[in-house]
């Protein structure tokens, strides 16, 4: 995409999202649905898109990289997985996957 | 409630204290900022790029999917379809927050619902009751949420500054997807939302090649289908009248 094209989809998105914030407080009396109902939808629409999000992009091989990494993104998603199953949190996970995928990449080659 | 008068102190001092309250989530703010940031460099986005997209977001796991997805070539219309599908969790807030802005000025009303985040939510919801529409909530929410955003576009662009010093044979733009795992982990919790992740991580691997990212697309439907039949199996079905659909 070329940089008037990703303004226009980051303006989309933009409204879009505002439109979801801005809906029922704009709304409010002449909407109604049921939240019990769409909150479990919604609790499992998050490990759909994350997952659709992430698997693939560790299996393949990504991006302007350099050589064969496969390997390593797969150690280094391991080591994030079980660390955030462990400690719940998201930052440190990530540190510490990346920091396998480093060392195994700067490493091996 | 709705009608109650405050004084220019009171009003300040339930602002300050939204503020306040907000810090201690600094923590948690900070690192994820920090990697929205460096995503957007480490894909070579320009500084006012990146600053419109944190600004046109204020949402920072639509826009870390946004870019992963800008990386794989996705089709724009997939892009907003999954930025919207992340955000869709604000449908809540929106709801949760209606009446207590149900009596404010236009004007006020969309800046603040911009500034609705899953922050400002907590807080709010962890300090106030969830029938207390007074002014006082009205304005610890805006000391709150304006504390986030400005933490926020913050740290966002630190972060950037940080990750264009970082050369791109690092392949930075791998902590994307794996940002996302870990939140995957994280909001795996049940049979049915570890089926759900199975599934959609599944097919979305298997038909990845498909064109017009559909694989991604039907990996998203079939997710949610299959823990919807997981937690029908597991969880016995509630009863009671439904209304409203």
């Amino acid at each position: 995409m070329n940089s008037v094209e990703l303004w226009l989809l980051f303006v989309g998105v933009g409204i879009g999202t505002f439109a979801i914030r801005l809906s029922f407080i704009q709304l409010h009396g002449s909407l109604s649905f049921n939240m019990a109902k769409c909150q479990k939808v919604f609790s499992l629409l998050a490990p759909a898109v994350l997952a659709a999000l992430s698997v693939p992009a560790i299996i393949f091989q990504q991006g302007n990289t350099m050589a064969t990494q496969s390997g390593a993104q797969l150690v280094a998603a391991a080591v994030t997985a079980l660390w955030a199953w462990y400690s719940k949190g998201v930052f440190w996970p990530l540190m510490a996957g990346m920091g396998t995928f480093w060392l195994i990449k700067f490493y091996y080659f | 409630m709705q009608g109650e008068e405050m004084t220019q102190a009171t009003r300040r001092h339930f602002f300050i204290e939204g503020a306040r309250d907000l810090l201690p989530m600094i923590p948690g703010v900070l690192p994820f900022g920090l990697v929205t940031g460096a995503s957007s460099a480490s894909l070579g986005f320009s500084p006012e790029m990146t600053l419109g997209a944190t600004l046109l977001f204020f949402a920072g796991s639509a826009q870390l999917a946004a870019y992963q997805l800008i990386q794989d070539n996705a089709v724009p219309v997939v892009i907003l379809f999954t930025t919207l599908m992340i955000n869709i969790r604000f449908l809540i807030y929106s709801a949760a927050f209606a009446p207590l802005f149900h009596s404010i000025k236009k004007r006020h009303k969309w800046p603040l619902a911009y500034l609705l985040s899953d922050q400002a939510y907590g807080l709010c919801v962890a300090r106030f009751a969830a029938d207390d529409h007074s002014r006082k909530k009205l304005f610890y929410y805006s000391g709150a949420a304006l504390m986030m955003w400005v933490s926020w576009v913050c740290f966002v662009m630190v972060g950037m500054l940080v990750g264009e010093q970082i050369p791109s044979s690092w392949s930075l733009e791998f902590a994307i997807p794996l940002s996302f795992l870990a939140m995957l982990v994280s909001v795996v919790r049940d049979q049915a939302t570890l089926a759900a992740a199975l599934c959609s991580g599944g097919i979305a691997t298997v038909f990845s090649s498909l064109p017009y990212n559909m694989g991604f697309m039907a990996a998203i439907v079939g997710g949610v289908a299959m823990g919807y039949v997981f937690s029908g199996r597991f969880i016995t079905k509630k009863t009671g009248v439904e209304e409203g659909e």
